[in-house]
């Protein structure tokens, strides 16, 4: 297939503008198996991140590269209403720039056999407050941290959603809580 | 007829002044004659930092020696001579004085004993001197090793990825370096781009051989890398009206490169023998195997695995070692590896890292390679333009991974930078 039949074929992704033929041709190929493992639908790959992101979170995923070296574990939706859109067009912006990020549930993260681990890992349900909908068991806290350090110390970036941070304070702990406000740049908006 | 003669003579036709440096020369593996003649040439050059000819030597020597045998041999063929003329003249002259200790009244058998062990230990010593040194005498060829590494010359290669080769300081000679992944991960095309490396910018006469591919294939890759062409379009034969014409004139460069890069079709019928000899013709600076597991082996009764560790000793020994160059060999993964690293994936389990302990056929792989590296990256959108080259076994125990462009549009396997900040729209 020439590049002109390519295009046509893959109107519909190419046509919103943040997918180009020249450097994204051999992603669009293989976009149904990678949107399956990153856990989003072929559709936040195509369209663009602003449409959907602020400034803040746009400057901080062109920044992503630096963060590591700046003590930056992550970034942390606090409190805010359109999470699940949000962490979607962020992944799907990552995917665009061929770097393995997945959106994936904190019951994924707590499994027995252990989680993924992403060089990006979104999670929209991170913290949701008991009664809110959270079923997070306590000891299920210590190894929830224990992974975010982990990811931490391997440069590996986590964008997490926590309904609300003194909640998470109370529930997994202050130390928990001082991790992510010391090392998670915060979107309350 | 006189071998001392016949090597001196087989150095001077050679005209490599290395084989001075590289035999021992001492006193005792010559005649009287013959040192005269090794004196003179050693005088020669010396002064003048060349290799005498036949004026030099009969001015030298009063006209003593105005001809010179003419030799058909190469001077490691003479050597093997005249160290067995050495062997046979000190055994002779052990076992005739252990006789007589023997004969004499009262015998001494403890005497004779010690007599011919102690010429023996001597033979033996003077055999391997090349291989051993007191540390305290070493300060010059630890010199000439910094000299060597600094300035990238003699026998060193480099990889042609920055980080590689600030690890392991290269491929130096009797180094073996085995890329260690399974199928499709890239071996063929990172051997070759090494190899390219080592041609073009290091002007290193290269032999590639290939048991997987012909030399048709090898070409092509070859080509495309060269002339920075997709190998899509090289083998389809699609150039198009723009990428034609610029192939065409980047692959006339070829022919102008300083040093030969010899690609041999080993398909599956090349036995390390046969590189060896091919090699001792073409004299290259670098050997390159790609699917060294391939290789054929005499031993007909051997199995597999058997086969595979005999086979990478001899490249080892009788190649690497033997004839003082790098050579690169490429090797599979076992299956169990991207099995288990498989179901691991599917349950989103953290993969581990594959060890030289899963290469396929024989831990001697591992065993006798001085540098390890492996490809066995899970499949990801990363690995759609980067791959990543884990380094699982250095030269003095150093460990890394680094990553490399995975990309067929510019042909390019360097080394991959990390983008500053990403492209966000």
């Amino acid at each position: 297939m020439n590049v002109k039949e390519h295009k046509e074929e893959y109107a519909d992704l190419y046509a919103p503008g943040a997918l180009t033929v020249d450097r994204h041709q051999d992603l669009v190929l293989e976009i149904d198996v990678l949107c399956r493992i990153a856990g989003i639908r072929k559709e936040w790959v195509a369209r663009k991140m602003s449409d959907v992101c602020s400034a803040k979170e746009l400057e901080w995923v062109s920044n992503s590269p630096t963060h590591a070296r700046n003590d930056i574990a992550g970034l942390v939706y606090v409190g805010v209403s359109d999470v699940e859109d949000r962490m979607n067009a962020m992944c799907g912006a990552f995917l665009r720039n061929f770097i393995d990020a997945r959106v994936v549930t904190v019951q994924q993260l707590i499994e027995p056999s252990g989680g993924p681990n992403p060089t990006v890992l979104l999670c929209p349900n991170f913290f949701l407050a008991k009664g809110a909908g959270g079923d997070v068991a306590q000891w299920e806290s210590t190894r929830l941290y224990g992974l975010l350090l982990q990811r931490f110390n391997q440069g590996r970036l986590s964008v997490l959603y926590v309904a609300d941070m003194d909640v998470l304070g109370t529930q997994y702990g202050a130390v928990f809580q001082k991790h992510i406000e010391r090392h998670y740049t915060e979107v309350c908006s | 007829m006189s071998v001392g003669r016949n090597f001196l003579a087989s150095v001077l036709k050679s005209g490599d002044l290395g084989f001075l440096a590289q035999y021992d020369l001492s006193d005792d593996l010559f005649t009287a004659g013959e040192n005269e003649l090794k004196q003179v040439i050693i005088h020669h050059v010396k002064e003048f930092s060349t290799i005498p000819g036949l004026e030099a030597i009969t001015t030298a020597t009063g006209g003593e020696v105005s001809e010179l045998p003419d030799v058909t041999e190469s001077p490691r063929y003479y050597y093997d001579q005249m160290e067995k003329r050495r062997i046979s003249k000190v055994l002779q002259k052990a076992l005739i004085e252990a006789g007589e200790t023997l004969q004499a009244l009262p015998p001494e058998p403890e005497k004779a004993l010690e007599n011919v062990l102690e010429a023996a230990t001597a033979l033996y010593l003077s055999r391997n001197r090349n291989r051993i040194i007191d540390f305290r005498k070493s300060e010059a060829l630890i010199h000439e090793e910094v000299a060597k590494a600094l300035s990238q010359t003699g026998t060193y290669m480099d990889f042609g990825w920055h980080y590689l080769d600030g690890l392991t300081a290269g491929l130096r000679g009797g180094d073996v370096c085995s890329y260690v992944g399974r199928p499709s991960r890239g071996k063929t095309w990172f051997l070759l781009w090494t190899a390219l490396h080592a041609w073009r910018k290091q002007e290193l006469p290269v032999m590639f051989v290939s048991m997987e591919m012909n030399k048709e294939i090898i070409l092509q890759r070859l080509a495309s890398i060269y002339t920075e062409t997709p190998v899509s379009y090289v083998m389809t034969g699609e150039l198009g009206v723009v990428q034609g014409p610029k192939f065409k004139k980047k692959l006339k460069g070829v022919s102008a490169e300083d040093s030969p890069l010899w690609v041999v079709d080993g398909n599956r019928y090349v036995s390390v023998e046969d590189i060896y000899m091919l090699a001792i013709k073409l004299q290259p600076a670098v050997i390159v195997i790609d699917g060294a597991y391939m290789l054929r082996h005499p031993g007909k009764r051997l199995g597999r695995f058997e086969r595979i560790a005999e086979t990478a000793d001899q490249i080892k020994f009788d190649i690497a070692a033997n004839l003082d160059i790098p050579t690169l060999c490429s090797y599979q993964f076992g299956r169990e590896m991207e099995k288990k690293q498989k179901k691991k994936t599917k349950q989103g389990e953290a993969v581990e890292k594959p060890g030289v302990e899963d290469i396929f056929g024989s831990d001697t792989i591992g065993q006798v390679s001085s540098i390890v590296l492996g490809l066995l990256e899970a499949d990801t959108v990363e690995t759609i333009h980067r791959r990543q080259i884990s380094v699982l076994k250095g030269r003095h125990g150093e460990k890394g991974e680094f990553f490399v462009n995975w990309n067929f549009k510019k042909m390019d396997f360097s080394q991959w930078e990390e983008p500053k900040i990403l492209d966000v729209l």
